[in-house]
């Protein structure tokens, strides 16, 4: 069987993100994708989009999206012509911190870092391109999650 | 994303949160839940039925955990799922955001009759 592959462009705002990430759901869970690795590829997209949108400058080009579900895991492609970033290895979030004190700013891309199996980034032709995969659960390969 | 605030017995307010606390659920859930965690009280949210969890979301709910705390209360999230559970877990929260699995641990971590 073919890998199905989900394809999209989005602009950069809060409804827009939230059409596409619902979306991003429908085509997972019809593609039978475990409940985690499901979770964790719309929460890259929410965090990486949702972060372009509020620090990366006024771009009229939405972004493009690629998901691919293979039989091991999701891989995922975004491209966007917001400003450099590389969300690789952004500073944790200082977690241990207490209740009146905490930082939690970074939290999104320290989340994407940890929750992802692979993550790479580069700059080509002005635009970003990140590639991240998650890895399917395999007891729950089968659907249920 | 739908929110329910009802009282919850003698220790405080439960809040119980249905759907997706992403951009559109955050937005949602703001200002009910920063009117009750500015009240003095306990503080209980039901998490069951969340199924997505981003940063956002965890930023309301860490600043709901602070609110509660200036008024000397605590703030507890109850049975959250599996997946939701592991993004709490691995942003490192859970002395902000105790997780309790059960109604009765939630009264415990409440009453004090359990560290949190």
């Amino acid at each position: 069987m073919a890998d199905a592959t989900f394809e999209a462009k989005v602009v950069a705002d809060a409804a827009a993100i939230a059409g596409f990430t619902l979306r991003t759901t429908d085509f997972l869970k019809e593609a039978g994708v475990d409940a985690r690795a499901l979770h964790h590829v719309v929460l890259v997209l929410e965090e990486i989009l949702t972060n372009l949108a509020t620090h990366g400058g006024a771009s009229a080009e939405p972004a493009k999206i690629r998901i691919t579900v293979e039989p091991e895991r999701i891989a995922g492609e975004i491209v966007d012509a917001g400003a450099p970033f590389d969300p690789r290895g952004a500073p944790r979030p200082d977690v241990k911190a207490g209740v009146n004190d905490r930082l939690v700013g970074g939290l999104g891309l320290f989340l994407v870092n940890r929750l992802t199996s692979e993550l790479d980034y580069a700059r080509q032709g002005g635009r970003n391109r990140l590639v991240f995969s998650v890895a399917r659960s395999a007891a729950h390969v089968h659907g249920n999650g | 994303m739908k929110i329910d605030i009802s009282e919850y017995g003698a220790l405080g307010t439960k809040i119980t949160l249905v759907g997706r606390l992403d951009i559109a659920g955050a937005e949602k859930i703001d200002l009910p839940l920063a009117t009750v965690a500015g009240k003095r009280g306990n503080v209980v949210i039901d998490m069951s039925g969340v199924e997505f969890l981003a940063s956002i979301g965890i930023r309301h709910l860490v600043m709901a955990a602070k609110a509660v705390a200036r008024g000397a209360g605590r703030l507890v999230l109850l049975a959250p799922s599996p997946v939701v559970t592991e993004v709490l877990v691995t942003s490192g929260l859970d002395a902000i955001l105790p997780i309790a699995r059960s109604e009765d641990e939630a009264r415990a971590k409440l009453t004090g009759s359990e560290s949190a």
